[in-house]
């Protein structure tokens, strides 16, 4: 398996002439682009926190189970966004496992935020019936849908030019980061209590766009990597 | 790399001088059609072209060749002969007749030479007859000489199954190796080791 075979000495030739045809990004154009895509997406967050503003009873819920959602939801939606948007070590994006981990492991660990510690106050707006619930987490999830999809757009548009590995899984990580960020600002603006108002109306939108992402991302992989230059030869006789 | 990233649009000949021969060699073992690895050669450095401003330095520059390369190779079997298997769609010249496979053998006899060259050839065979997942595994990791982390980040996988296909790659090879070396020490060593 030590074998190997040189191209012809013209394929040089061609390459650079192609080249010097073929427009490329500028120098740092990475940089440029995670500035402007994180200031623009900083900016719709604020804007729509600023709109959306903090639920009346925010003070009177548990310190400590405020504080636990806020940090765990701002991790996830930071290790989710680092695994969508980092271009590893061989300029593919993440590594598959860091991928798989962000994509299957973080939505349990929002699971079990929602289960376990998602905090509820006394003046809390309840539901005592089931369609009631789901009626009204209808809201929520149209926000969290509105908040999230320029994010994800975002996201899906920075890494454009870049072979990656595994779009689909990188996709979905970028959706699960955009979700995260709508359920940070939902939940400190949402008055409604009850485990399953947070389960349908605050992390289930995570779902869906997930597969946006993957969706999208495959997509915009497929189209920008498809061969352009190169396909069946014509033939002479055509 | 670093010198064509930040600009220097002639370092592009020098990038294509360290990598176009192992990108080229890889190619020519998949679609074993000259012509073709050559057009995905030019068109596997375009693409480092198009987005040299997004390299990150210090990162490896081989393993991102590859990827595009075998996401080029996979593209054009599927726009060439969506039926036909990535093995097997490559496997003649445009003209029809067979590909042909020009093996450079390091050893410094004829005997050597004639010996490697045939080994070569019929590895080259037996690994077209793997599914694509497997041959390449095995043929990044023995033959590049990537590491299974590399060749891992190339083929969109884990390291653990990258080091499962190449293990089945290699007891496929030593069992159709065997009929056309049967008294091979290599192989008879390799019977032993296991």
């Amino acid at each position: 398996m030590t074998t190997s075979e040189r191209p012809s000495a013209d394929l040089r030739v061609r390459l650079l002439e192609a080249a010097a045809r073929t427009p490329s990004t500028r120098p740092r154009a990475w940089a440029r682009r995670t500035l402007l895509a994180g200031l623009g997406a900083m900016a719709w967050w604020l804007v729509v926190m600023a709109a959306l503003g903090v639920r009346v009873d925010w003070h009177e819920l548990p310190t400590a189970a405020r504080a636990e959602t806020i940090v765990v939801l701002l991790a996830a939606a930071l290790l989710a966004m680092s695994a969508g948007l980092t271009r590893g070590r061989a300029m593919v994006g993440a590594t598959s496992e860091s991928l798989v981990r962000a994509a299957w492991g973080l939505p349990v660990v929002l699971l079990v935020l929602v289960l376990a510690v998602d905090p509820h106050g006394s003046s809390s707006i309840t539901f005592a019936d089931w369609p009631a619930t789901v009626w009204h987490a209808r809201g929520c999830d149209l926000f969290t849908f509105i908040i999230a999809l320029p994010l994800l757009g975002i996201g899906l548009l920075l890494p454009r030019g870049l072979t990656l590995s595994r779009p689909r899984l990188t996709g979905a990580c970028l959706g699960l980061a955009s979700a995260t960020w709508a359920h940070l600002l939902i939940r400190v603006h949402c008055p409604v209590s009850g485990t399953w108002h947070s389960l349908i109306g605050h992390l289930l939108p995570a779902l869906p766009l997930m597969g946006l992402g993957a969706w999208a991302m495959s997509a915009l992989n497929r189209r920008q990597n498809a061969v352009k230059t190169i396909g069946p030869k014509p033939s002479p006789l055509a | 790399m670093a010198r064509f990233a930040a600009g220097e649009d002639a370092a592009l000949g020098d990038v294509y001088d360290l990598g176009a021969p192992a990108v080229f060699t890889f190619l020519m073992k998949l679609c074993r059609d000259r012509p073709l690895a050559e057009d995905l050669t030019q068109e596997t450095f375009l693409r480092i072209h198009r987005a040299r401003g997004l390299y990150r330095a210090g990162a490896a520059v081989l393993p991102w060749a590859y990827t595009i390369a075998r996401h080029l190779f996979l593209d054009s079997v599927r726009s060439r002969r969506p039926e036909a298997s990535a093995s097997e769609a490559c496997s003649d010249n445009a003209d029809g007749s067979p590909a042909t496979r020009e093996w450079r053998a390091p050893g410094p006899s004829a005997e050597e030479l004639l010996a490697d060259a045939e080994l070569a050839h019929v590895l080259d065979d037996a690994l077209a007859k793997l599914p694509e997942a497997q041959a390449s595994a095995f043929r990044l990791l023995k033959g590049e000489g990537l590491s299974v982390a590399e060749v891992a980040a190339v083929m969109g996988t884990t390291k653990g199954a990258v080091k499962l296909r190449a293990h089945r790659a290699y007891q496929a090879l030593r069992g159709l190796l065997v009929g056309h070396f049967p008294n091979s020490g290599i192989i008879a060593e390799e019977r032993e080791g296991t």
